[in-house]
């Protein structure tokens, strides 16, 4: 028997919410969290001013993450300015000016920048992580060993957060030395693992993956990726797994375990049926990546520009990337209220 | 108290804090995480489960959307989505909304969460801190030194 008579210790049904009729609520401290997460990264600061106890919170790093997870998916324009978009990890964008090779991490929500030390002159791939334990972002560093560029020198590593300016550290990478000069390397974080991932030019070995933990700041484990399964002549792009795409389909070996770089025994294949109705992008497209989340999935032509795929979705996603020219006009993004010691306020003219 | 209908679904009885009961099919109550363990530890098989937390009205409209929800497989989803979006626009207002996502945090109904928790994020968007100190019934506790650092420091914020 279900009554729809209600007793309300507070308003009746039909009973207006009205400022004549205020009738403040005291909510538990886990309710306010569930409802700023949803709340978007200017009115959250503004709700720093309510209270010493919202201010202490919204500066809190575990309510930032949890902000971040619910943080919808958007799109970055990556206008023609002096600084270079290269590319986004939980709300910040990291750039590069154009003549004077300067890195700079910026959290264009809270307009907040931080200008990067220059990492090692050679360096040739930078990657960017969180540690979990110790909730610092972290960059890596991949250098050349020669002027030339060829052959790898070593790893230099750079912890954000600690003081005020951190300056790049050196990291035990005689893994590194295995890598000839002619692999071509990748590399990718997921989770606060690094992997840096050497795809063999010699078609009869196998290709390797070797991931660094940004928390301990050591390397974790060596593994092999078998050539064999993916079909012949296709190109491997790992991130979150491995991938290559042939015959219209999309070969996909996920990572079981990013923490020990464990792969799946056995791959997915996801068809692509748009590819039968574009030639011209059947032609033309490579794959890139699978980013972060394992959600979605992104594809490049030759020209830079690329798209979305939703891989668990098995869908297209919009075409946030589509460059003219072969220049990105945009990337995916998530505004975040992370932020680190030594960020500081970005002035307007500055961008 | 445990009955059991002709078309075999089991029947479970919640009472609220205001006494009221409300017998529903156990798969409809069982969305609720909370009462999902509760009769899983086996609270309900004597009499009702007793919901202290909830009152007869708000349970009511809990029950609405979990009943809704619990046969939504077959449903198409945009239909779900303009049932939810009646459904809030139903409760009206910022004191029954919060009234509703102290019962779905309590009860931890995920998606009644998610619904109302957005709404009410939504109500405080663009709203000043001293409105949302009414509405959430919050003291302002800063000296007007620190209020002046604070609000400095997140000044654009208020642009």
């Amino acid at each position: 028997m279900e009554s729809t008579i209600g007793i309300s210790n507070r308003l009746s049904k039909g009973e207006k919410y009205s400022p004549g009729n205020l009738q403040p609520i005291s909510l538990p401290m886990e309710v306010i969290i569930e409802i700023l997460n949803r709340v978007a990264v200017k009115d959250v600061l503004r709700f720093k001013c309510v209270s010493k106890e919202l201010n202490h919170l919204i500066g809190d790093r575990y309510f930032v993450q949890k902000h971040l997870d619910h943080s919808p998916s958007g799109i970055f324009p990556v206008g023609k300015q002096s600084f270079t978009f290269l590319y986004s990890y939980h709300g910040l964008i990291l750039e590069m000016h154009e003549h004077s090779k300067q890195f700079r991490i910026r959290n264009p929500a809270m307009r907040q920048v931080f200008y990067i030390p220059k990492p090692h002159k050679r360096s040739r791939v930078l990657r960017f992580g969180f540690a979990p334990t110790l909730g610092f972002y972290k960059w890596l560093s991949v250098y050349g060993s020669h002027a030339t560029g060829k052959g790898y020198g070593g790893i230099q590593i750079l912890v954000l957060g600690t003081e005020d300016k951190p300056s790049w550290k050196h990291v035990d990478s005689t893994h590194l030395e295995s890598f000839d000069k002619n692999d071509l390397i990748q590399v990718w974080t997921v989770e606060g693992v690094v992997h840096i991932a050497k795809i063999n030019k010699i078609q009869s070995r196998d290709h390797e993956v070797m991931s660094f933990d940004l928390d301990t700041e050591s390397f974790r484990g060596h593994k092999l990726v078998p050539r064999s399964v993916f079909p012949d002549g296709s190109v491997v792009s790992f991130a979150l797994g491995s991938v290559a795409l042939a015959n219209d389909e999309l070969h996909v070996l996920g990572l079981n375990d990013c923490q020990e770089g464990k792969f799946y025994g056995t791959k997915t294949t996801i068809p692509l049926p748009f590819l039968k109705e574009n030639l011209e992008m059947r032609r033309k497209l490579t794959v890139r990546s699978i980013s972060l989340h394992g959600q979605k999935n992104w594809f490049g032509w030759e020209d830079c520009s690329a798209f979305i795929y939703y891989v668990r979705e098995k869908r297209k996603g919009p075409e946030a990337c589509v460059g003219r020219n072969g220049k990105r006009t945009s990337d995916a993004y998530r505004s975040s209220l992370v932020t680190f010691k030594g960020m500081r306020p970005q002035p307007l003219e500055e961008s | 108290m445990s009955i059991t209908t002709e078309n075999n679904e089991k029947m479970i009885t919640l009472m609220s804090s205001d006494g009221e009961e409300f017998v529903v099919e156990e798969a409809v109550a069982a969305q609720s995480q909370t009462i999902k363990h509760l009769i899983e530890d086996g609270c309900s098989t004597e009499g009702s489960i007793p919901l202290p937390n909830v009152t007869g009205r708000v349970l009511s409209e809990v029950i609405q959307y979990c009943k809704k929800h619990s046969s939504s497989d077959d449903k198409e989803e945009k239909e779900l989505e303009a049932w939810d979006a009646e459904f809030v626009k139903a409760a009206d207002d910022h004191v029954a909304l919060t009234d509703l996502m102290m019962a779905a945090n309590f009860l931890d109904i995920k998606g009644l969460l998610d619904l109302v928790a957005q709404t009410l994020a939504n109500m405080i968007t663009g709203k000043s801190p001293e409105e949302v100190r009414r509405m959430w019934n919050i003291k302002n506790d800063f000296t007007p030194e620190e209020a002046e650092k604070v609000r400095k420091e997140n000044q654009w914020a208020f642009e």
